[in-house]
C-alpha cells in the first residue's frame, strides 16, 4: 500500500492532534500560525490524494486497526472525498488568513488558544465526516460538531451571540436526536452500521417487501435530523442570529463548511444505503425537492427584509443550501454531480462574502446597512470581495454562481415531472438574490454626503486578508470560467463514490 | 455586534447580578445596562412578556418621540432603521399578539408530539422482537465479538475488546467529544485573573470519615480502569468512580485544598496528553493494521492485568479523560461562597 493511502487517516489524526495540542501554548497568536501550517499541510495532502486517486480512476477502503470493516471501522476515500476535504481545508485556510485582525479583536485573548482549538476539532470531524464510511463513526463525529460549533458561536462574549448559541444548542440536540433515532431503528432492523452492509440488509428488506415502514420511518427522520442541523428552510429559524453574531471567522466556516458537512452525510445516506429505489419509492426525493423549492424562496424573501449584513448573508446561506436540497430532490446522478459542484461553489463564495462582509464592518465600525453606507470604498477589497460574491449568487455569468446553477439547470432538464418546479424555483430565487444583493452593493458602493467625503478614505488591511480575498476571487472567476475541470473530477468521484454509477 | 473591551463582561455581571453576588447600590447607578435590563424586569411583571429587544427596541421607540434619542447604553449602537421601514411598523406591534401566538404553538407541539409518538409506537411494532435469536442485530458482527474477541484482542471483558480494539476508532471520537466539552466549558467560564472559586471546607467529622472513605474510592476507581479488560468495567465507569471521588474531596477537604494539588492547568495538561498517548497508540495500530506491516503488540495471556496489549494504557487514559472532564466540570460550575 502506497504513501497515498494513508493520507486520510493521516490528515484527521494529525488535525485533531494539533487541536489537542493547542493547549501547550502559550501565546495566542503563535497558535493562530500553527493552526494555519497544519491547515496547509492537509490541504497539499489533500490536493496529492485527489490527484493521484483521480490519475488511478478509484477509489479505496482503509482499514483502521487488524480487524477488516464490518468487525473494525474503515474510512473510504475516492477522487471526490479527496476534491471536499482540499476544498474545506482551503476555505478553513483563508478564513482564518482573512479574518485573522478581527479575530483578534473579538476574541479576548487568553481565549483565542482554546477558540483555535475548538475550530481545529471541527475542521478534523469535518474531515472525518467526509471520509467515514460507517453510520455510527458519523454520528460520532456530528456529535463533536455540534459542541464545537455552539461554541464557537458565542466566543465572542457578547449577549445576543450566547442567546443564539443556546437556541443553536437547542436545534443542535433535537436533530441528532432525530439522526440517533433513525441510527437505532436502522441498527435493530439489519444489524449492520457500515454503509455497504447497510446498502445489501436495506435490498433484501426491499425485495421481500417487508418492515417498509420502519426503513421509511428511519429514512425520514435521519434526513430531518440532517435537515434541522443544515438549516433547511422550515428549520433555520436558529441560523440567523448564531451566523450574524459570532465573530466573522466563526461564520464564515460554519456556514461555508459545517453545513455542508452534514449535507454529505446526507448524500452518503442517500447514495451508499438506501439507493435511488427507495429514495424515490418512499417520496424521500419529492420531500427533499419540495424542501428545496420552498427553501429557496422563502429564506430569500426573509434576507429581503434584513437590516444587518450578516443576517442577510445568513439567510442567503439558507437560501443556498436549498439549492444542494433540490438538486438531491432530482434523484438522478446529474443531480448529483449538480450539489455537489453547488457545495463547492458555496463554500468558497460564501466565504468570500463574509470575510468581505467582516473586513467592511471592521472598518467602519458598524453593521447595519445605514452605518455601511459607503465602506466599499473604504476597504475596496472587502467591497470587491462582497460585489462580486454577491453577483455570483445572483448567477452574474463567468462568476462562480452562474456555473453551479447551470450545473442544476442540466439536471433538471433531465428530469421528469421536476423539470418545471426545479427551474422555476431556480429562475425565482435568482431574481430574489439579485433583489437583495444588488440594492446591498449599491449601499456599500454608494456616496455619503459631500462634507464625509474625507471620512471614507481607503484604510489599509492586512497583508494576509488581502492575499485571502484575492485568492477567493480567483477561486470564483476560475470556476466560473473553467468549471469542465472540476465538474470531470466531480463525475469520476461520484461514480466512484456509490451505486449511482 | 462590536464590542470594545471594556463591555466584554455583560454577559457574566448579568449572571452575577441574578446570582446576586455584586453589592448592590454602590454600583448600580453607574451601570446603565443594569439598570435597564432592571427596567425590563419589572416592566415583564407588570405587563405581558415580551423580549428583551423588542423591549429595547420600544423604549428606543419612546425616547425617540420624546427627542431624546441619545442611547442610554454604551455597549451597543441602536439600529438605524431605514426610513422606508418605519411606516408599517406600529401595525406589527399589537399587545397579545405574541401570547396568542404561543398558545397556537402549545397546542401544535402537543399535537406533532402525538403524532409523532403513534408513528414511533407502529415503528416498533414492526421491529424484530428484543433479544429473539433470528433477530437480525445477531449476525456474524456480535458473532465474531463473542466468539473470537478473546483470541483477537486478548481481552476476557468483550466490551473493552469492542470499544478499544475493534472500534477504536469510534471511541477516539468520543473522547474527543468529552474533550471538547470541558474545553468549551472552559473557554467559556473561565477567566484568567478570577481567584479560584473558594468553597468552605466541611465539618471535622466529614474529613475524618474522608480519611477512610476516599483512598478506597480512588483506589476502586483504579481497579475498575486497570481491570477493565478482565472484569465489567473499563476506562469510561472506572474514570467516572476517579472523578466523582476528586469532586467529593473537594466537597469536603475544600476546593482549596483539593485546586492546590490539581490546578486548573494541571488537569488540562493531564487530559491532554492521556488524549495525546491514546492518539498515538491507536495511531500505530491503525498505521501497522491497515498497511499489513505485522509489529503486532504482543497479546499476553488473557485473564492476566498485563495482557491485550495496548488495553490497559488506552483504558487509563479514556480512564483520565473522563475523571479530568467530570473535574473540570463541577470546578466551574461550583458556587461562590457568599460570607
Amino acid at each position: 500500500m502506497g504513501l497515498v493511502y494513508n493520507i486520510p487517516l493521516f490528515s484527521i489524526l494529525l488535525v485533531v492532534v494539533s487541536g489537542v495540542c493547542i493547549p501547550l501554548f502559550r501565546n495566542g497568536k503563535h497558535v493562530i500560525r500553527f493552526v494555519q501550517i497544519v491547515q496547509l499541510l492537509v490541504g497539499a495532502g489533500s490536493l496529492f490524494l485527489m490527484v493521484g486517486l483521480s490519475s488511478l480512476n478509484e477509489s479505496f477502503t482503509y482499514q483502521l486497526g487488524h480487524v477488516p470493516a464490518p468487525w473494525g471501522n474503515e474510512l473510504r476515500a475516492g477522487p471526490l472525498e479527496g476534491l471536499l476535504s482540499f476544498v474545506f481545508s482551503l476555505v478553513m485556510l483563508l478564513a482564518f488568513s482573512g479574518s485573522r485582525e478581527s479575530l483578534i479583536s473579538d476574541i479576548k485573548p487568553h481565549r483565542l488558544g482554546n477558540y483555535c482549538l475548538l475550530m481545529q476539532l471541527l475542521y478534523g470531524t469535518l474531515l472525518a465526516m467526509i471520509y467515514t464510511d460507517d453510520l455510527f463513526t458519523a454520528y460520532v463525529f456530528v456529535e463533536v460538531a455540534a459542541v464545537t460549533a455552539c461554541v464557537l458561536v458565542s466566543a465572542k462574549e457578547s449577549g445576543r451571540s450566547i442567546v443564539s448559541a443556546i437556541r443553536y444548542l437547542m436545534f443542535n440536540c433535537l436533530g441528532s436526536g432525530l439522526f440517533l433515532l433513525g441510527i437505532a431503528i436502522l441498527y435493530v432492523l439489519t444489524g449492520h452500521l457500515l454503509f455497504s452492509s447497510l446498502q445489501q440488509a436495506v435490498e433484501q428488506y426491499l425485495l421481500s417487501g417487508s418492515s417498509k415502514l420502519p426503513l421509511i420511518v428511519s429514512a425520514l427522520l435521519m434526513t430531518l435530523g440532517l435537515s434541522i442541523k443544515s438549516a433547511q428552510f422550515p428549520f433555520h429559524a436558529w441560523l440567523p442570529d448564531a451566523h450574524a453574531s459570532a465573530t466573522t471567522t466563526s461564520s464564515a466556516i460554519l456556514s461555508g463548511l459545517l453545513l455542508k458537512g452534514y449535507l454529505i452525510i446526507l448524500m452518503k445516506l442517500m447514495v451508499c444505503i438506501f439507493g435511488p429505489f427507495v429514495m424515490v419509492s418512499s417520496y424521500l426525493c419529492d420531500l427533499l425537492l419540495l424542501l428545496g423549492l420552498a427553501g429557496m424562496l422563502f429564506a430569500s424573501v426573509a434576507a429581503l427584509r434584513q437590516e444587518e449584513v450578516k443576517r442577510m448573508i445568513a439567510y442567503s446561506s439558507s437560501a443556498q443550501i436549498s439549492y444542494i436540497f433540490l438538486s438531491l430532490g432530482l434523484g438522478s446522478q446529474l443531480g448529483l454531480l449538480a450539489a455537489c459542484f453547488q457545495m463547492i461553489v458555496h463554500a468558497l463564495t460564501k466565504s468570500m462574502i463574509f470575510l468581505g462582509a467582516g473586513a467592511m464592518i471592521n472598518g467602519v465600525h458598524g453593521h447595519y446597512w445605514g452605518q455601511l453606507r459607503g465602506a466599499a470604498r473604504k476597504v475596496p477589497l472587502g467591497g470587491i470581495a462582497f460585489t462580486v460574491g454577491g453577483l455570483s449568487l445572483c448567477g452574474i455569468p463567468l462568476l462562480a454562481g452562474f456555473s453551479a446553477k447551470y450545473c442544476i439547470a442540466l439536471a433538471a432538464l433531465d428530469a421528469d415531472w421536476q423539470m418545471a418546479p426545479a427551474l422555476f424555483g431556480l429562475a425565482a430565487s435568482s431574481v430574489l438574490n439579485a433583489m437583495y444583493y444588488i440594492p446591498a452593493i449599491l449601499v456599500i458602493w454608494g456616496r455619503t454626503k459631500p462634507n464625509q467625503e474625507e471620512e471614507w478614505k481607503p484604510i489599509s488591511i492586512g497583508l494576509e486578508q488581502k492575499f485571502a480575498l484575492s485568492f477567493l476571487l480567483f477561486c470564483n472567476l476560475y470556476l466560473g470560467m473553467r468549471f469542465g475541470l472540476v465538474r470531470d473530477l466531480i463525475e469520476q468521484g461520484i461514480y466512484r463514490f456509490g451505486s449511482f454509477g | 455586534m462590536k464590542t470594545t473591551q471594556n463591555d466584554n463582561g455583560w454577559f457574566r455581571r448579568i449572571l452575577q447580578w441574578a446570582s446576586e453576588s455584586e453589592s448592590e447600590g454602590a454600583d448600580a447607578p453607574e451601570d446603565p445596562e443594569k439598570q435597564e435590563f432592571q427596567e425590563y424586569l419589572e416592566y415583564i411583571d407588570a405587563h405581558d412578556y415580551i423580549e428583551f429587544g423588542a423591549y429595547r427596541y420600544m423604549r428606543y421607540q419612546q425616547r425617540k418621540e420624546l427627542g431624546l434619542d441619545e442611547p442610554t447604553s454604551h455597549y451597543t449602537a441602536e439600529p438605524p432603521t431605514p426610513q422606508k421601514k418605519q411606516k408599517g411598523k406600529k401595525s406589527h406591534h399589537k399587545q397579545g399578539v405574541l401570547r396568542k401566538q404561543l398558545r397556537w404553538y402549545q397546542v401544535a407541539s402537543v399535537l406533532i408530539t402525538c403524532v409523532i409518538f403513534w408513528i414511533l409506537c407502529l415503528v416498533v411494532m414492526e421491529l424484530p422482537e428484543f433479544g429473539a435469536l433470528d433477530a437480525p442485530a445477531w449476525n456474524e458482527v456480535v458473532q465474531r465479538y463473542l466468539q473470537q474477541g478473546r483470541e483477537e484482542t486478548g481481552a476476557v471483558n468483550a466490551i473493552t475488546g469492542m470499544i478499544l480494539e475493534y472500534r477504536a476508532f469510534d471511541t477516539f471520537g468520543e473522547s474527543v467529544v468529552l474533550f471538547a466539552a470541558a474545553i468549551s466549558t472552559i473557554l467559556l467560564l473561565r477567566t484568567p485573573n478570577q481567584p479560584l472559586r473558594q468553597r468552605k471546607a466541611g465539618d471535622e467529622i466529614l474529613k475524618e470519615l474522608s480519611k477512610y472513605l476516599l483512598p478506597i474510592i480512588l483506589l476502586f476507581g483504579f481497579y475498575v480502569i486497570l481491570y477493565g479488560h478482565i472484569s465489567p468495567g473499563g476506562g469510561f465507569s472506572g474514570g467516572a468512580i476517579l472523578g466523582a471521588a476528586l469532586i467529593l474531596a473537594s466537597l469536603i477537604l475544600g476546593a482549596g485544598e483539593v485546586g492546590r494539588v490539581l490546578t486548573s492547568k494541571r488537569v488540562t495538561y493531564i487530559t491532554v496528553f492521556s488524549l495525546l498517548t491514546y492518539a498515538v497508540m491507536k495511531f500505530y495500530s491503525f498505521y501497522t493494521g491497515a498497511n499489513h506491516v505485522g509489529w503486532e503488540i504482543p497479546k499476553g495471556e488473557a485473564g492476566h492485568l498485563f495482557s491485550g496489549g495496548f488495553l490497559l494504557p488506552l483504558n487509563l487514559c479514556v480512564g483520565l479523560i473522563v475523571a479530568c472532564t467530570m473535574y473540570t466540570f463541577y470546578t466551574l460550575f461550583i458556587p461562590t461562597e457568599e460570607e
